[in-house]
């Protein structure tokens, strides 16, 4: 025992010794829980407790498969191997496929004829395992140093290999599938309500901002006050922002008629859309700021003293320089906005966060996640937007 | 070229330039000098309109600056700065066109004013599709003489151009611009806190201290006569002298007499440092100066190098 794990401590390559420490915890942890925890659990409705059923009594050739994978992942963290990184990220990317296919079938298998309202819903072991194969595939791509374009190409085939197994009606029988199912109208409406409430919300706060980052700018005692009162609405938690609005606004809409008439009132879109600028307004007046501080102060002298006038200073010098930190700004801002447009469901606001509070208020954990995986998708697509554009302005320096 | 009239300016209460009063000549090459904090940089952007004097007028080509319209005045008139400046999102080539793209010249005709510019500036060619950190310090200052220069200006307002730069390229760009100004006669104001390069390049020199001019002259004259004590004390003391050996050349020293056949040869354009320098070489009290063919013109002799700072 004691020279295992001398053997572990030292890095002599021609003893035992870990080749990715990351990777085999990894691979332990998908271990353990695939089997201590449920990997599948199978109710009689949706809102009776299930009977957790554990990765072993799956079909045993899908459970061989994952084991299969989660095994040569395990081996090539010890062992070096020629191409290891590459396996590893094929391996990690055929675990992924191989818990979804275990899932979908064995949650077939398990469909009683006559009970249309029996459920079967993905456990923890399968979420755990689930997360390890991306975690798995990730470390890989670091490791290969992989570029930004065979990244995406990988996302791509996986999401192409989803689509087509979805499409085939792979997944038909796990209850957050049909869940999907059930609310495909609604969530297409709460999607796109969800896109249009973070893009008004941004350009709204863009269009408040602006102002606000002249003034700050400028500097002086106005640029403190001005900072003070952002940060300081910056510490209200967002439910209780979404709450307080609810008073005033209602009191607004029943006194003047004509706000009335546009539609505002203390719940719905208006305090939703209120509170998302409140928030933004900090880290946008704060990153503009930073970006254009950061135009080194001799190039904007020499373009002065050049002869640019003002526009033009701005639209070809300031501009250009601050765009690559203005635009990773606005991606972390756009990043939030998707996750915080979720607490608009509590007040009215519709989007995907109201499958969210509704699965809560039912018990009903698929249809957390109807709403929670599309948000999350949505913040990867919109990352993934911003890295491209990014990519595109990136100047050499 | 530049009439600077009774000039004040006051920053927070402390005051930059304090009645400033100067003429500048077409052709000059007009160098401010003095310690560090003296205004001198102040009293060099009031010129180009980046500084607005509280009192006073300042005219360039004739013409109040008040009454003209900034960005017109700024894109006629070169202007270099100690950190350069460059644009670093844009290549050297599209640096040195600038101005010129400002002026709304074709394309055509900046093309050929940065062939020429490029030329004029000795710029290798290889670099002109390089970005400015794709340069060196003194690459990179080389080019921004040559933005300063592009769209031809007969003023250029320099600011401590070559402090940052390393010896070897500080000498260098310096020569390239006495090159340019004797060529071009383009009028040029410099900014710098180094007696060795006020005294080598100007034509005129004014010392500033405080807000104040001190004086104003050549350098010969104000090295043989300074104002007073400071003036002295800042060209280098009783040793100032000796930066006029950089200055003056042997023609400006030499006696018609003929040279007798055993004395080293120098050329006329030779500085008399170089001179001397020679004479100590070779033990000699005289040398025979020879025009650039070779013939003797004339005889330099020791004690004429010494009087050469009081003629």
């Amino acid at each position: 025992m004691s020279a295992l794990l001398s053997a572990l401590a030292t890095p002599d390559a021609r003893r035992l010794a870990i080749r990715n420490p990351v990777l085999l915890l990894l691979c332990v942890v998908a271990t353990i829980a695939l089997v201590a925890a449920g990997f599948l659990s199978t109710a009689p409705n949706r809102l009776a407790d299930g009977v957790s059923l554990p990765l072993w009594q799956a079909p045993p050739a899908l459970a061989v498969l994952v084991a299969a994978c989660l095994g040569g992942l395990g081996c090539l963290a010890i062992r070096d191997a020629r191409m290891s990184d590459w396996a590893a990220l094929g391996l990690a990317a055929g675990l992924a496929v191989a818990l979804l296919l275990t899932a979908s079938f064995f949650a077939k298998t398990l469909i009683v004829a006559g009970h249309p309202a029996q459920r079967q819903a993905l456990g923890p072991a399968f979420w755990i395992a689930f997360g390890v194969a991306g975690f798995a595939m990730l470390d890989a791509m670091q490791r290969l140093a992989l570029g930004f374009p065979a990244r995406a190409a990988c996302l791509f085939l996986l999401l192409g290999l989803f689509a087509g197994l979805a499409s085939a009606g792979t997944f038909d029988a796990l209850s957050l599938t049909r869940e999907f199912v059930s609310h495909r109208t609604l969530f297409v409406t709460a999607l796109l309500r969800h896109i249009a409430l973070v893009g008004a919300a941004l350009v709204v706060s863009i269009l408040v901002c602006a102002p606000l980052i002249a003034v700050v700018r400028r500097g002086g005692r106005t640029r403190a006050a001005i900072y003070s009162v952002l940060s300081l609405l910056q510490t209200i938690p967002s439910i209780a922002l979404f709450g307080l609005l609810i008073a005033p606004l209602t009191f607004l809409a029943g006194h003047v008629p004509l706000l009335r008439s546009l539609g505002v009132s203390g719940l719905g879109v208006t305090p939703a859309l209120i509170a998302l600028v409140l928030y933004f307004a900090f880290p946008l007046v704060r990153m503009t700021d930073a970006a254009f501080s950061a135009v080194p102060t001799e190039v904007a002298d020499a373009a002065r003293g050049l002869g640019f006038g003002v526009r033009k200073r701005f639209v070809a010098v300031d501009l250009p320089l601050a765009l690559p930190v203005l635009l990773s700004g606005l991606r972390v801002v756009t990043l939030q906005a998707i996750g915080l447009a979720t607490v608009a469901a509590l007040i009215g606001g519709g989007g995907l966060g109201t499958f969210i509070f509704e699965g809560i208020g039912e018990y009903a954990l698929d249809l957390v996640l109807v709403g929670a995986i599309p948000v999350i998708l949505l913040a990867l697509a919109a990352d993934f937007a911003f890295r491209l554009v990014l990519a595109a302005v990136e100047t050499p320096r | 070229m530049i009439q600077i009239d009774h000039v004040s300016k006051t920053f927070a209460g402390t005051q930059a330039l304090a009645d400033c009063t100067l003429t500048i000549d077409d052709g000059a090459f007009f160098v401010l000098i003095g310690p560090s904090g003296c205004g001198k940089s102040t009293l060099l952007r009031t010129i180009n309109g980046l500084i607005a004097p509280d009192t006073g007028t300042i005219r360039v080509r004739g013409k109040d600056i008040a009454t003209e319209d900034p960005e017109r005045l700024r894109q006629s008139i070169g202007y270099v700065i100690q950190s350069v400046g460059l644009f670093p999102h844009w290549t050297v080539a599209a640096n040195i066109a600038a101005v010129p793209q400002l002026m709304r010249w074709d394309k055509g005709k900046i093309a050929r004013r940065v062939d020429e510019i490029v030329a004029l500036l000795r710029i290798d060619p290889a670099l002109l599709p390089r970005y400015p950190h794709q340069l060196s310090g003194g690459q990179r200052q080389r080019i921004g003489v040559a933005r300063a220069l592009a769209a031809g200006p007969d003023l250029i307002l320099m600011d401590e151009p070559f402090s940052a730069l390393d010896p070897v390229s500080r000498v260098e760009l310096q020569a390239e611009m006495r090159r340019v100004h004797a060529e071009s006669k383009t009028t040029i104001v410099m900014v710098t806190h180094d007696v060795g390069e006020a005294l080598s390049l100007a034509t005129t020199l004014a010392i500033m201290r405080a807000g104040r001019i001190i004086q104003i002259g050549t350098p010969a004259a104000v090295v043989g006569a300074p104002a007073d004590d400071f003036v002295a004390q800042f060209l280098g003391g009783p040793e100032r002298f000796l930066h006029l050996l950089d200055v003056l050349s042997v023609g400006a020293a030499m006696s018609a007499e003929p040279p007798s056949g055993a004395m080293p040869r120098i050329a006329t354009s030779a500085s008399l440092r170089a001179a001397l320098s020679l004479m100590m070489a070779e033990g000699a009290q005289a040398l025979a100066v020879g025009d650039g063919d070779g013939a003797s013109v004339g005889t330099l002799r020791l004690d004429a190098i010494v009087a050469a700072s009081h003629a």
